[in-house]
């Protein structure tokens, strides 16, 4: 099995770790990696906020990479639920306009998949060997849950882990208020909407809260930090490769 | 809010547990109004050709200056001096008590929760639940001071007084007031759905009937009505069916002996057919007005439905307030949301919301000078300000820096070790990221520091460890 | 003017959709496929009852007429002068001898001039009991059925804040989409539809105060349903 990694903007230039923690466990349980370092963006940032011509723009490089990558991978993989949301249910709208282009999208879409989705519905993956200490509760980030569907796989994984005690959530599936661009337009509304989800995260008493995708765990851990409270932010990839000797298991 | 969110969450959660029956429900009810609308000229002409066969009259309005001239020329000639009405956001948005006042007609609204409303001066701030943004404490406070009853503390008794006072308005009112839940096109009947007893009130006993409705409430046959009976209810409320359910055809005929001498149904257009016209938009048109989507959503549930600025709250109210009192005017509605999509999965009539939203998000960014002559009253919003103009320009530029920056690999790799240089130049100790910094004039959003180094450098040091490159 | 309102309406969706004048009239899609429950039969009997009482409505069984007078006897309290109001039969009248309770009957037909109608109501809003009878009930929901015509049940069904209703359960069906089918053959279809048919489901209600359920708001605060077979 050979997958192409697409780390996505936001974890390739702010949570790098999330990256090198998926490559490690993809490597860990024999899948073979590679990663086309001419990848930029998905296009979403600017999809969502209404310029559909740049995010075009963006969004077509992006299409030829991927369609390079699968003449020798079997996946491009993500870890990020919205990105993939963005490649497959947006990018045939977005060349809608040129019907071989469309249709390009649409024949790569299939084959572009989120972690989860890839681990439990492709390789039907058990962790094994890992560990993680503690107490973890999960968030639905929007676009995974509605868009792709995924619920149960990060909850399947996370409940199969030795050593964490998985809890869930009240309102796991309640937006924390991150929304891209609408963090930055409306950010009281956003912080309050995280303030909420906080909430939810205390009555779990978890140590940590896991998510997949950087951009809602960005979003919480900024407000975690204001408070100085110990609750880790980490993508469900870390808890994956956690390890018991290393640092991130303990703690 | 944070109680009424508790209220709203119960109600998905039982309306969740549905199943398979929901969403046969929902696949029923899309196909129905879908066809409705692709046919909307047809079953228009037959419910009125039927509404007139049963002794009704049918008013065409295209706007809300000439429904509310024909009910209040109606009011004139019939000598009305009082209307009870019961709730209706079409006559909201159509601002008819205004119109009815000035024609000097009182019109006192008889559902509970508009009834406080209205003795508040305030505009309902949910679709069906009308006074979700009170407490009991803040009603108790109303009726000692503006109806002379001493502190009431109990709820019913609250209700008994509204329900007294109201009493003597039904019994003296010489004409009432209904919206329309769906007009029936075979049979020319409206249907209209309550739990008080107010529309049976409102519709019994004045001589006069006079029922507002848009263009989409059709729906073709009295056998479709039991999918809208099904979906509604347990959408707005958690109910499986409402206390009551009228459907009202017409005038008092003899034998019948019980009904109005007068019924009148005023069609209105409104914008709708600006709807009608856009494929992308189109669908909320299918919109029963259930306001589950106000219920699950998280933005609506924080800022509740007087911040929409205009008649419709929620999710449908950023639909709908951009298109019909025009983009202009309300260009911040369809960002202020996160696109989490709650209010897609709940709606009954599967309306893609979020989906309309960045429709409407991408009108507004790729038309801004475009002008939208809008037929209704603006509400609380106010054109643009040069400050926001502006603004937009520079989001403009941004978006097309950004473009240009990310479809271009090398471009990208440089840009961002030039951002790290400058988050180490600018931020100093303080750990502040560049783009926190940079925006910082336009937001207070906290945007997290650039890693010290890509995934990227990362991967190409794994790949080949002995190659110096230096990275910065 | 009117038509040409019309017309212009008309034309202007037209215009959004696209195309001119139909020329076929439109074929619906069908609508849904019905259940099998029969009238009448225990099962639909028994599940009117529970879904009834599950908003807070009474169902009860009568079999002769002594029950009905029995009912009506406990519903009055002792020593206050009531008054009741019937639209089914002047044998009302009878169910309540030696109680202490005056009868308003419109159980005779005929239409009532204007000032007669505004003496009726006035009485009708003193009246502290409603008599009627139902025309259907449907049994998925508890549903009572009221349709104008054969008895002047609209505002004894209303105006008082309670409300006693004779069903025949030979009348219940099993859904709401056995009942439309039914009165649109038999009331719609015909070109004289009834003015009005009102669904009750328990009594009245308002939860528009901190979500809170309160029975009784503008209607009934109180539903009795009496379910018999032809005793009316």
């Amino acid at each position: 099995m050979q997958v192409s990694l697409f780390v996505t903007c936001l974890v390739n230039q702010i949570s790098p770790q999330v990256g090198v923690a998926t490559v490690e466990f993809l490597k860990r349980i024999g899948v073979g990696v590679t990663f086309n370092a001419e990848q930029t963006c998905c296009g979403q940032p600017a999809y969502n906020a209404g310029y559909h011509r740049e995010a075009c723009e963006v969004a077509r490089g992006t299409l030829r990479l991927f369609e390079r990558e699968l003449d020798s991978s079997d996946y491009v993989v993500v870890p990020s639920g919205s990105c993939v949301a963005m490649i497959r249910k947006c990018y045939p709208k977005l060349f809608s306009a040129d019907a071989a282009e469309c249709a390009r999208a649409e024949r790569v879409a299939g084959r572009v998949l989120e972690l989860t989705e890839f681990l439990v519905r492709v390789l039907r993956v058990e962790p094994s060997g890992g560990s993680f200490g503690g107490r973890v509760t999960y968030h639905d980030s929007c676009h995974l849950l509605r868009e792709l569907g995924v619920a149960n796989e990060p909850r399947t994984l996370l409940s199969s882990m030795q050593g964490a005690e998985f809890v869930e959530m009240d309102r796991a599936d309640v937006c924390c208020g991150f929304g891209g661009t609408f963090s930055v337009k409306f950010p009281e509304l956003s912080t309050a909407l995280a303030e909420e989800k906080l909430a939810s995260i205390e009555r779990t008493r978890a140590d940590a809260v896991v998510a997949c995708d950087t951009g809602c765990l960005m979003h919480l851990a900024g407000e975690l930090n204001r408070r100085g409270s110990p609750v880790r932010c980490l993508h469900i990839a870390e808890v994956l490769n956690a390890q018991p000797e290393t640092d991130e298991s303990r703690d | 809010m944070s109680k009424a969110t508790e209220k709203f969450i119960a109600i998905q959660t039982g309306v969740s547990a549905g199943g398979e029956e929901w969403q046969r429900l929902r696949k029923r009810a899309v196909m129905i109004k879908s066809h409705t609308l692709d046919n909307l000229d047809h079953y228009l002409e037959q419910f009125a050709s039927n509404v007139e066969h049963s002794g009704g009259r049918v008013c065409w309005a295209h706007d809300a200056e000439e429904a509310n001239r024909y009910i209040c020329d109606l009011a004139r000639t019939r000598g009305v001096r009082l209307a009870v009405k019961s709730k209706s956001m079409m006559s909201e948005e159509i601002d008819l008590n205004h119109a009815l006042a000035m024609a000097g007609v009182e019109a006192v609204e008889t559902d509970f929760g508009e009834f406080i409303a209205q003795l508040a001066g305030e505009r309902p701030s949910h679709i069906n639940m009308p006074i979700v943004h009170k407490s009991r404490a803040d009603v108790a406070d109303l009726f000692a001071a503006k109806l002379n009853v001493g502190r009431l503390e109990e709820i019913k008794d609250l209700a008994s007084v509204a329900r007294r006072l109201l009493r003597a308005r039904f019994a003296a009112a010489e004409m009432g007031i209904t919206g329309v839940n769906f007009a029936i096109a075979e049979t020319g009947t409206i249907v209209l759905v309550e739990n008080e007893g107010n529309i049976r009130f409102t519709t019994a006993l004045p001589p006069v009937q006079v029922a507002v409705m848009g263009i989409e409430k059709v729906i073709p046959r009295l056998a479709d009505l039991e999918v809208f009976l099904k979906l509604l209810p347990r959408s707005a409320s958690g109910q499986k069916i409402t206390a009551g359910v009228s459907l009202l055809t017409g005038i008092k005929r003899a034998p019948h002996e019980e009904g109005p001498r007068e019924f009148h149904v005023i069609i209105l257009d409104n914008g709708r057919t600006g709807i009608l016209a856009d494929p992308q938009l189109r669908e909320s048109l299918h919109c029963i007005r259930c306001g589950a989507c106000l219920n699950v959503c998280p933005v609506y549930r924080k800022i509740g439905g007087h911040a929409y600025g205009w008649v419709y709250p929620g999710p449908i109210g950023a639909v709908l307030t951009p298109i019909l009192i025009g983009r202009e005017k309300s260009a911040d509605l369809p960002f202020a949301s996160s696109l989490c999509g709650a209010c897609r999965d709940v709606c009954p009539v599967k309306i893609n919301l979020p989906e309309m939203l960045l429709h409407l998000r991408t009108q507004i960014k790729e038309r801004p000078a475009a002008k939208v002559d809008p037929p209704a009253r603006t509400g609380s919003h106010s054109p643009r300000t040069f400050g926001q103009l502006l603004a937009n320009r520079a989001e403009r530029a941004a978006f097309k820096l950004w473009a240009a920056v990310m479809k271009d690999a090398r471009r990208y790799r440089r840009a961002a070790r030039l951002a790290r240089l400058a988050q180490l130049t600018l931020g100093g100790g303080k750990r502040r990221g560049v783009f926190s910094i940079l925006l910082s004039r336009w937001t207070t959003s906290h945007i997290p520091p650039l890693a010290p180094q890509p995934f990227s450098s990362w991967w190409r040091e794994l790949s080949d460890p002995d190659e110096r490159r230096p990275e910065r | 003017m009117k038509g040409l309102a019309k017309e212009n309406m008309v034309a202007r969706i037209r215009t959004a959709l696209g195309r001119g004048p139909l020329e076929v009239t439109p074929g619906c899609p069908s609508a849904l496929p019905e259940q099998t429950a029969d009238a009448g039969n225990e099962n639909v009997v028994e599940m009117f009852c529970t879904e009834l009482r599950r908003v807070g409505g009474h169902a009860v069984h009568v079999r002769v007429e002594g029950d009905v007078k029995e009912y009506l006897r406990n519903l009055l309290p002792a020593g206050v002068e009531m008054v009741v109001a019937s639209s089914i039969s002047a044998r009302v009248g009878a169910w309540l001898t030696g109680q202490n309770a005056s009868v308003i009957s419109l159980a005779h037909g005929g239409s009532v001039g204007a000032a007669a109608e505004d003496t009726l109501t006035s009485s009708l809003l003193r009246a502290d009991i409603g008599i009627t009878s139902a025309d259907y009930g449907i049994a998925e929901t508890g549903t009572l059925v009221l349709i104008t015509g054969r008895e002047r049940h609209r505002l004894v069904s209303l105006l008082p804040p309670v409300h006693v209703c004779l069903l025949d359960v030979r009348h219940i069906l099993g859904s709401m989409g056995q009942l439309l089918t039914l009165v649109y053959r038999d009331s719609y279809s015909g070109g004289a539809p009834p003015q009005s048919l009102t669904m009750l489901t328990g009594p009245s209600c308002t939860a528009d105060i901190e979500q809170t359920l309160t029975q009784g708001m503008h209607g009934p605060r109180e539903l009795h349903v009496l379910l018999h077979m032809s005793l009316v």
